[in-house]
């Protein structure tokens, strides 16, 4: 684990209220792992609010441009001052951490289709893991919902890596008219193929695409989202219950990312 | 001139610095110790150890305030019998002076676990959780009443053959009647304090926020209070005083020395800043240095003069 004072390269906003933050950290770049995430310092010269640090999924590391980057949404205090960030600025950054996504293992010259389903912020991570999945001969899938189009975040990697995209929104104003699991639904044979699909999002999505899963009869993995102290396994404010162990399990550690079925989702 | 001292001795424990880590907020030292340096820390305290393991509370268990972080974990630990057998042997290669944080739903409890770990090897001393405001009984409730404080100390004291250090609860009207009755009853040191009994709502929820409704408040909001308490009971005993509340500079951790704690632990700080031990002891050597003090001991209790 590394805990550095990182160079912005750019944070600039992308649509509004959602962020694209890059920096330049070499020693990151080159052991982050797609599903993991780092822990920002999002107050400056040593004030004491916002006091703790905010987990951030990776959206990309590139060990050639010794760079790591970040999609996030403005949502309260923290993620405020990160908008704030400017270039050659600094970040406190701590990271890599947690349990990230896995790929299934495949037989030499088979291109397993893999399924990237990611609802509005959600995507964040799935970006790098799709990135990696296609490096690797994966086909990567990939389904985007969001509410409307002002939270729908298509990726360019995204783009660029999937040989299937479909988008959808829940008021209509782009692609498929409706939510993710019934855009799942309108290409469900397209899905069914996949294996694993890589699921984020709000949980009562999450929630949804797993049983969906279920049903299609493929593993899936989801990336869980807890409020932190630590992140790194040392308070056990994060915990969630799973079918993995009879106590509460920890997200930042056994997690983010779990298989979809050993996840208890609360509603 | 030889370097400054920072070497104390509480309660008969000769330790190498005067920063102890806050219980439950260092885990068992297995997540900060490879990343950190141990040397920078006198001794490790553990999370709270129960007779069975406990689940902890339900979650959101971690809400952050100004300045501060309200938590509801509820003492989630795996029970004295798995801490001894798969926790302690990892700790134990890190040679630092263990202290094991006890708490219990009743009297007998606490003895019960002392008993235990009596039987194993490498234990310098334990600390009574009579201050926890995140269990539904025992817990604080021990802490918040001279006699049932009193009575703990006993129970434990008469098990126990390594010193006792007695954890107080800041919910009370008066800590140092408190910590008078505790050293009446035989402990070795005090540390003060545990978290503030508190709150938050979600107001679009209308509902508390914690998932146990009610929890601690550590952080820098309480380091005032903290130290107040920490000012009045090292004041009241003659025991030694281990003082915390928002500690997460050189400069907070001296202000508590000067109040009269021989020793200080860091909490909360570690969870935004795992190096905030090696700042402090760093801060603290060229404070030293610069006023010209060579032990540390001869700033504890400074500011009473
Ligand atoms: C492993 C992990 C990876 C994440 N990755 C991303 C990402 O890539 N992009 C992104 O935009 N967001 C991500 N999040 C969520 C992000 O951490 C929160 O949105 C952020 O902490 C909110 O901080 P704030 O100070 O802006 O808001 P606050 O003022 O703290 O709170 C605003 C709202 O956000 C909720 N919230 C607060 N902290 C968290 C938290 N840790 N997790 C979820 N909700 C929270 C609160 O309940 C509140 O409703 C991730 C969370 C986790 C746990
Ligand atoms: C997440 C968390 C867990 C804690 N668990 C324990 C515990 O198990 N036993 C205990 O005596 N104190 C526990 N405490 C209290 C701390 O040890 C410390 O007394 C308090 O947080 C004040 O110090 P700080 O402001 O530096 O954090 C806990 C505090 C936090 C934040
Ligand atoms: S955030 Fe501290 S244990 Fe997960």
């Amino acid at each position: 684990m590394i805990i550095e004072k990182a160079r912005v390269i750019s944070n600039s906003e992308i649509k509004l209220g959602y962020y694209f933050l890059r920096l330049f950290s070499p020693k990151m770049a080159e052991v982050a792992e797609p599903g993991q995430f780092a822990m920002l310092r999002c107050s400056y010269n040593n004030t004491s609010d916002p006091l703790l640090r905010r987990p951030l999924s990776f959206h990309d590391a590139s060990w050639k441009k010794g760079e790591i980057s970040f999609l996030y949404q403005v949502k309260g205090k923290g993620t405020k001052e990160l908008s704030r960030l400017v270039a050659n600025g600094s970040a406190d950054v701590m990271g890599p951490l947690g349990t990230g996504f896995r790929l299934p293992k495949v037989s030499p010259g088979k291109r397993q289709p893999i399924a990237i389903i990611g609802c509005g912020v959600g995507v964040a991570p799935l970006v790098f893991l799709a990135s990696t999945a296609h490096n690797r001969g994966y086909e990567v899938r990939t389904f985007i919902g969001a509410r409307s189009e002002s939270s729908l975040l298509v990726d360019p990697i995204l783009v660029a890596k999937s040989s299937v995209l479909s988008t959808a929104t829940e008021d209509g104003s782009a692609g498929y008219h409706g939510n993710i699991v019934s855009l799942l639904r309108n290409k469900e044979s397209l899905v069914a193929e996949c294996g694993p699909a890589y699921v984020c999002g709000p949980e009562a999505a999450m929630a949804a695409v797993v049983s969906l899963c279920t049903e299609l009869g493929i593993p899936c993995q989801v990336s869980l989202e807890s409020i932190m102290a630590c992140g790194v396994g040392a308070c056990l404010g994060c915990t969630c219950n799973t079918t993995r162990s009879p106590n509460y399990t920890r997200v930042c550690t056994e997690g983010p990312v779990f298989d979809g079925e050993e996840v208890v989702f609360c509603d | 001139m030889t370097s400054p001292s920072l070497k104390i001795n509480l309660a008969g424990l000769e330790l190498e610095s005067p920063i102890l880590t806050g219980s439950g907020t260092f885990g068992y030292g297995l997540e900060y110790l490879p990343i950190i340096d141990a040397d920078d820390l006198g001794a490790l305290v553990v999370t709270g150890t129960t007779w069975e393991p406990r689940p902890g509370n339900p979650p959101p268990r971690i809400w952050e305030t100004p300045s501060g972080i309200l938590n509801a974990i509820g003492l989630e630990n795996p029970g004295v019998n798995v801490f001894i057998q798969k926790k302690l042997p990892q700790i134990a290669s890190y040679d630092l002076p263990i202290i094991v944080n006890v708490a219990g739903n009743t009297l007998d409890e606490y003895a019960q676990v002392i008993r235990e770990l009596e039987k194993a090897p490498g234990i310098a001393a334990y600390e009574l959780n009579i201050s926890c405001p995140n269990v539904r009984q025992g817990g604080m409730a021990f802490g918040t009443d001279g006699h049932t404080a009193a009575a703990v100390t006993m129970a434990a004291k008469s098990v126990a053959t390594r010193p006792i250090i007695v954890k107080l609860s800041p919910n009370v009207t008066d800590i140092a009647a408190i910590a008078l009755a505790v050293e009446e009853a035989g402990a070795d040191a005090l540390s003060l304090v545990n978290t503030f009994l508190g709150m938050a709502i979600d107001i679009d929820k209308r509902r508390p926020v914690l998932g146990n409704q009610m929890g601690g408040l550590s952080g820098p909001a309480i380091r005032p209070i903290a130290l107040r308490m920490v000012w009045q009971v090292s004041q009241a005993v003659t025991i030694p005083v281990i003082g915390m509340g928002g500690i997460d500079s050189w400069q907070a951790a001296l202000e508590f020395i000067m109040a009269g704690a021989t020793a200080i632990a860091v909490g909360t700080a570690f969870f935004i800043n795992p190096y905030v031990a090696k700042e402090i002891r760093q801060g603290l050597l060229s404070y030293m240095e610069r006023e010209h003090f060579t032990s540390i001991d001869q700033l504890v209790g400074i500011a009473w003069q």
